[in-house]
């Protein structure tokens, strides 16, 4: 009889001591040491050329630099790959948090056309591991995908010279004026929300400038709810690491952290159902460099897979 | 013959004498029985002293009886078969001692009724009143494990203090309160010996712990990170002594529960969560759990109780549904969490059985139709609570500031509840009071109409309305309220007078202090004077254009800086040294050498918004440390001292007629109760 050891994860600096693990699929070493060689094997798509690293590389905090990236046979899909940190607290999955639990998001790749392009079923067959092991492996070794002790993290537990004066600037706009902290906060900087802040408005040729007349390039949540609240709203990401995530949004849109501020500070996209927490802030130019500045300490160490 | 009646009268009285003494004798017993059960918990202790009670009392079969109840359910409360042998003997023996008959059968029946009347509740305390300041109950402790001490806080100090219940004495445990630094919220370690607290000043709180044994030691500061985690409050100790679990509020709003280590300080955040508050967290007697409660997503008057693992491992859902339901504490043998819930329609106390930090079976009720303010369970297994009687009300008056003298006697306002209506505020036109009827949601907002009486209530979008009168626009269409909204982010918030409609107008540096509140409106009506705390003491007046959102800072300040209605002036109160002065300037003139007011007592303004102006511009109100009310010409007279008749405000709004007055009044009684004897039907044991 194999007795697997149940491990507990070395949390960092700055992130709960609390991450919920399903009882029926506990972290041990061998499921994360299997579900990080599933990680990179390319096996577990139809050509065998895309491997979840493909999209998230793990040199570039699990981000890759592509607004969005190619699938097999240079397929694309509408969405920009997130990075895969400190997602064993997330509460959904996916940019319109249609799925709710790591176990089923980490299956959803595969299977997808514009992705790996294969049944679950047969990547099971040719990498010899049963769907349901495969699901919890790979959802183990995300599980252990950790990123803590930025600079942020150190300033706030009592370490006053981990944040330069211009990034501590940036953290009190981040938490004022900004109001960065209506959706991005906690130790993921993300209240696991869906918001519409407008970014995938399309305003028709003919608009005012209202904001009333256009279309949803993406209809996000819509798509999963078909509740008409839902149109346009995208999951509130992690900004930890943010620095290594670019392009940024849900379709990777915004090359720069200074565009997205820029979208911020301008007050999104209006359009008739835009988050009410999005205004125009009219932030400054050195303003607008702080928040840029702070955002660029929230990159700290990662770690995966074994303490 | 006579000297026969003589002797007889002689030994009557000598018997009667004795039979006094014995009585007495029993008494005294029974008394002391009573303290070594309930403030002591030594129930075995207080079976032998009942015993005596019995040997005692002779004649006195009434405090036999008496004595053998409460022996009974001492050996109930142990688990022991004797309690079922002495009930026997009381309806055998004792059935002319009606009462203790009858419960001993009903005892012996073991109905659900009988299992509800044998739980006793008695009032402990009552909290002086002097101790009482206008945020009580938030200095309220915990009780120690044997049920002998109460900590909490005198208001009229600020520091902290330690109740005796057996000797009704207060002793106070800190020294360092002064001026905008004191304790609040405290609680007792599981040994007695030690007092965790939470001590404000003016960066922010740090936690405290003292050894209550150690007359005139120095508290060990155990965790302090004002400017990223202002606000850090102790709910329980471990049974072992190593952790205290607290509640932190971040600079961003959002809340930690954490343990702070009494060795080192050293902090395990255990898990985050948002803009939510736990109302109650408990450590298992085990020390291997917590169970505490949040409100549920979305939905802050649903609160709902996990377990989570002392070392992080692993969280259950405890109780989720959509009652209120709120941590009281465990049963002194782990097997149960007890809670509070309105499940079933009312208030009541439920227990959950519980076993290796997960829930066993369905919760059951205990007690219905009661809703308690834990203050924590002994090792005997008495839960204490607290209870306010508040007396704060709104009335109306009429006085003439001229004369100081009374017109009309105040009158009570009839709104719909009595006793919780606080921060009244006149309409522009005289017409409505506006005002917070705290029996309500904690974000309702009151406006009664003078004429009719009739009431209406608006539910701004906020967590909850600060104590504090609500300004109205000049207009009437709106009031300015603070208060955090349901992020957590507190901040000055415009309410429609009509619909309740919220929209931020100034957010408070950081969010998560309440550190923004209003002042004045000027006299155009398009610029709101505002204050904000800046450092330390010290806050900053700044004109906010309604219009632009533009901030303009005015003066630094250390006491309210409020405009007279005509816009020719300004007032602000200064203590020296040599006294308390009363600064006019003109408005954009040079500073005046300020004018010195000869009053009898320190003065001071209403709360946040400073000192009030007449609405002619002709006086400035403001309250005395004797709670009197004194009206000062700001052209220099003598102040007149307000006849209020018997009330003595804690805030008072002066109506644009310039005679009548809406006062605040801020009586509060609280009172420790105890709740016993309810464990037996938790456990079922017999």
């Amino acid at each position: 009889m194999i007795f697997a050891l149940i491990v507990a994860l070395v949390i960092p600096l700055g992130l709960d001591l609390y991450m919920p693990v399903p009882d029926d699929n506990p972290l041990t070493s061998e499921k994360i040491e299997l579900g990080r060689r599933l990680f990179d094997d390319r096996r577990l798509s139809r050509d065998g050329s895309i491997a979840c690293t493909s999209c998230h590389d793990p040199a570039r905090a699990f981000s890759k630099p592509d607004a969005l990236s190619p699938g097999v046979s240079g397929r694309r899909g509408s969405r920009n790959a997130p990075a895969l940190i400190n997602r064993g607290w997330g509460r959904s999955f996916f940019w319109d948090g249609r799925v709710a639990t790591l176990e089923e998001q980490v299956l959803k790749p595969i299977q997808d056309p514009n992705e790996m392009d294969l049944p679950i079923a047969e990547a099971a067959d040719r990498v010899g591991v049963s769907p349901q092991d495969i699901s919890r492996a790979l959802a183990s070794y995300v599980r252990s995908i950790l990123s803590g002790d930025s600079p942020f993290d150190r300033f706030v537990n009592g370490d006053r010279g981990a944040l330069s004066p211009e990034q501590q600037a940036g953290l009190q706009m981040f938490r004022g004026k900004g109001n960065c902290t209506a959706c991005h906060v906690g130790p993921n900087f993300s209240d696991e929300k869906l918001h519409n802040t407008g970014v995938a408005w399309r305003p028709s040729a003919t608009s005012t400038g209202s904001g009333q007349v256009g279309t949803f390039a993406d209809l996000g949540r819509f798509l999963v709810t078909a509740k008409d609240e839902d149109r346009g709203a995208f999951k509130t990401p992690t900004l930890r690491e943010i620095a290594w995530t670019a392009p940024y949004m849900h379709d990777g849109s915004l090359a720069t952290l200074d565009a997205v501020v820029d979208f911020y500070s301008d007050g999104g996209r209006q359009n008739p159902g835009i988050d009410p927490e999005i205004r125009s802030l009219h932030l400054a130019v050195e303003e607008k460099q702080a928040l840029v500045a702070f955002l660029n300490s929230l990159s700290g160490s990662i770690r995966e897979g074994q303490p | 013959m006579k000297r026969t009646i003589i002797s007889g009268l002689l030994v009557v009285l000598a018997l009667a004498s004795i039979v006094a003494a014995d009585d007495k004798k029993a008494t005294v017993l029974f008394q002391a029985a009573q303290a070594r059960e309930t403030i002591q918990g030594d129930l075995k202790g207080a079976i032998a002293l009942y015993q005596d009670v019995v040997k005692e009392a002779g004649g006195n079969r009434a405090i036999a009886a008496r004595a053998l109840v409460r022996m009974a359910e001492c050996y109930q409360k142990l688990g022991d078969a004797q309690a079922r042998k002495i009930f026997e003997q009381l309806v055998r023996d004792y059935a002319d001692q009606k009462d203790a008959a009858t419960l001993a059968r009903e005892r012996l029946a073991n109905t659900p009724a009988a299992a509800d009347q044998r739980i006793v509740t008695r009032q402990l305390w009552s909290v002086p009143s002097e101790a009482l300041g206008e945020r009580t109950p938030d200095g309220l402790g915990t009780v120690s494990p044997d049920g002998r001490y109460f900590s909490f806080v005198d208001w009229s100090s600020g520091e902290l203090f330690l109740h005796n219940f057996t000797t009704g004495e207060n002793r106070r445990l800190t020294n360092d309160a002064r001026k905008a630094q004191y304790a609040e919220e405290s609680v007792i370690s599981r040994d007695g010996a030690h007092v965790a607290y939470a001590w404000f000043n003016t960066d922010g709180y740090e936690l405290r712990t003292l050894d209550v044994n150690a007359k005139g030691a120095a508290p060990r500061v155990l965790f302090a990170n004002h400017r990223e985690d202002p606000l850090v409050f102790p709910y329980d100790w471990s049974p072992d002594g190593k952790w205290i679990v607290v509640q932190i509020r971040r600079a961003d709003g959002t809340g930690q529960l954490a343990l702070v280590s009494t060795v080192d300080g050293a902090l395990r955040v255990l898990e985050s969560s948002d803009w939510r508050r736990a109302s109650g967290i408990a450590f298992s007697p085990d020390g291997k759990f917590l169970a505490y409660d949040i409100a549920a997503d979305s939905v802050p008057e649903q609160h709902d109780i996990y377990i989570i693992a002392a070392d992080a491992h692993q969280k259950i859902a405890a109780v989720v549904d959509p009652a209120n339901d709120m941590v009281i504490g465990w049963a002194p043998d782990g097997g149960h969490l007890l809670f509070s819930s309105d499940r079933s329609g009312t208030h009541g106390i439920w227990a959950l059985a519980v076993a290796d930090g997960k829930r066993q079976g369905e919760p059951r009720l205990i007690k219905a139709d009661v809703r308690v303010k834990p203050r924590g369970i002994t090792r005997s297994g008495a839960l204490y609570f607290s209870t306010a009687l508040s007396h704060r009300d709104i009335y109306v008056a009429s006085v003439d500031f001229e004369t100081g003298k009374l017109l009309a006697a105040p009158a009570r306002i009839a709104g719909q509840t009595v006793g919780f209506n606080v921060a009244a505020q006149w309409s522009p036109d005289g017409e409505s009071l506006a005002y917070l009827p705290r029996s309500k949601d904690a974000s309702t907002v009151a406006i009664q109409s003078i004429a009719t009486g009739r009431v209406r209530e608006l539910r701004p979008n906020l967590a909850y309305v600060f104590d504090e009168p609500p300004l109205w626009s000049p207009d009437g269409s709106f009031l300015v309220v603070v208060g955090p909204d349901q992020k957590g982010r507190w901040g000055i918030h415009r309410v429609e007078a009509r619909t309740g409609d919220t929209t931020l107008l100034a957010m408070s540096d950081p969010p998560a202090k309440n550190a923004v509140h209003p002042i004045a409106w000027s006299s155009n009506g398009q610029t709101l004077y505002i204050r904000r705390a800046v450092t330390g003491s010290a806050s900053e007046t700044v004109a906010f254009d309604m219009r632009t959102r533009h901030e303009e800072p005015i003066r630094r300040v250390t006491a309210g800086f409020v405009p007279s209605p005509d816009g020719g002036a300004w007032a602000t109160l200064e203590k020296s040294s040599s006294g308390t002065s009363l600064r006019i300037e003109p408005a954009g003139g040079p500073v005046r050498t300020p004018l010195q007011v000869n009053a009898p007592e320190d003065l001071s303004g209403f709360g946040g918004q400073g000192p009030r102006w007449s609405p002619d511009s002709r006086f400035v109100v403001v309250r005395g440390s004797q709670e009197d009310v004194w009206a000062i010409p700001a052209d220099g007279g003598s102040p007149r001292k307000l006849d209020l008749g018997h009330l003595k405000p804690a805030n008072l709004q002066i109506h644009p007629d310039g005679h009548r007055v809406a006062i605040e009044t801020a009586e509060q009684k609280v009172e420790i109760w105890m709740l016993e004897n309810f464990f037996p039907t938790v456990t079922g044991k017999k």
